[in-house]
């Protein structure tokens, strides 16, 4: 059986998106109860999830490209 | 915010217990642990003109696009590191009130370790500061020696460590003269 090569990559982007997923609940449960208070947190998480668009959402575009 | 760590570790303080200082690792302690992340970053990088051939042969010349995706799940796995890193930096605090110091240690994501030390329990209070950086950029371990059986409180890479052991032995000599 010859699977696509873009299955493929698409498969692995699948699997690093559930792995973000997964571990950003772990994260938010810990920062949740931070951010109203801690700015440094609230900035942390601005920082995280703005970056977490651009590292998801790259590998994204270059296997369209493809 | 330091009111919010105590509640988020399940810590309430008592009536007329204010918190004095929070105490944190240095900064250039929690940069100097990431140092093979940022060695992780570029590595690959200098594999490029090594690997993008190889993956060439196999896809058609198109390693070079493969090969930035491969990156990007790599980059991923070093950003996901980065930030619990920082979590466990973050949450690893020492609270002192006018009453009591608190020790939280975060050890990973889900497991903490919770120390309270009266401050009446305070015998010594040791600054060891080795080394260039350390001395430097001011940070160092402080030992808290403590009455009883329990184990003595260490404050290890702490930032500014003299400036700590000072309002230590203020408050502690305030609530000692209350008495």
């Amino acid at each position: 059986m010859d699977i696509p090569l873009t299955t493929i990559l698409w498969g692995l982007w699948f699997v690093f998106a559930g792995v973000w997923f997964i571990v950003t609940l772990m994260f938010q449960y810990h920062w949740s109860s931070y951010a109203k208070h801690d700015t440094v947190v609230t900035r942390a998480m601005i920082a995280y999830y703005t970056l977490s668009v651009f590292i998801l959402g790259i590998p994204a575009i270059l296997i369209t490209s493809l | 915010m330091e009111r919010s760590t105590l509640e988020h570790s399940g810590i309430q303080l008592e009536p007329n217990e204010d918190i004095i200082t929070v105490v944190r690792r240095d900064l250039l302690i929690f940069f100097a642990r990431l140092s093979f992340l940022i060695i992780g970053i570029f590595l690959p990088l200098f594999a490029i003109p090594f690997i993008t051939p190889l993956i060439d042969q196999i896809s058609n010349e198109r390693g070079v696009t493969i090969f930035f995706v491969l990156y990007s799940f790599w980059f991923l796995i070093l950003f996901l590191r980065f930030f619990y890193r920082w979590t466990d930096y973050h949450l690893d605090v020492w609270i002192v009130t006018n009453r009591r110091v608190f020790d939280i240690e975060q050890q990973r994501l889900f497991s903490r370790i919770i120390s309270v030390f009266p401050l009446e329990n305070i015998q010594d209070i040791t600054v060891e500061m080795r080394g260039i950086l350390a001395t430097f950029f001011k940070f160092g371990n402080l030992h808290i020696h403590t009455a009883g059986d329990k184990q003595d409180l260490i404050i290890r890479h702490a930032r500014h460590p003299m400036e700590v052991k000072e309002v230590l032995s203020r408050i502690q000599h305030e609530a000692l003269e209350k008495k």
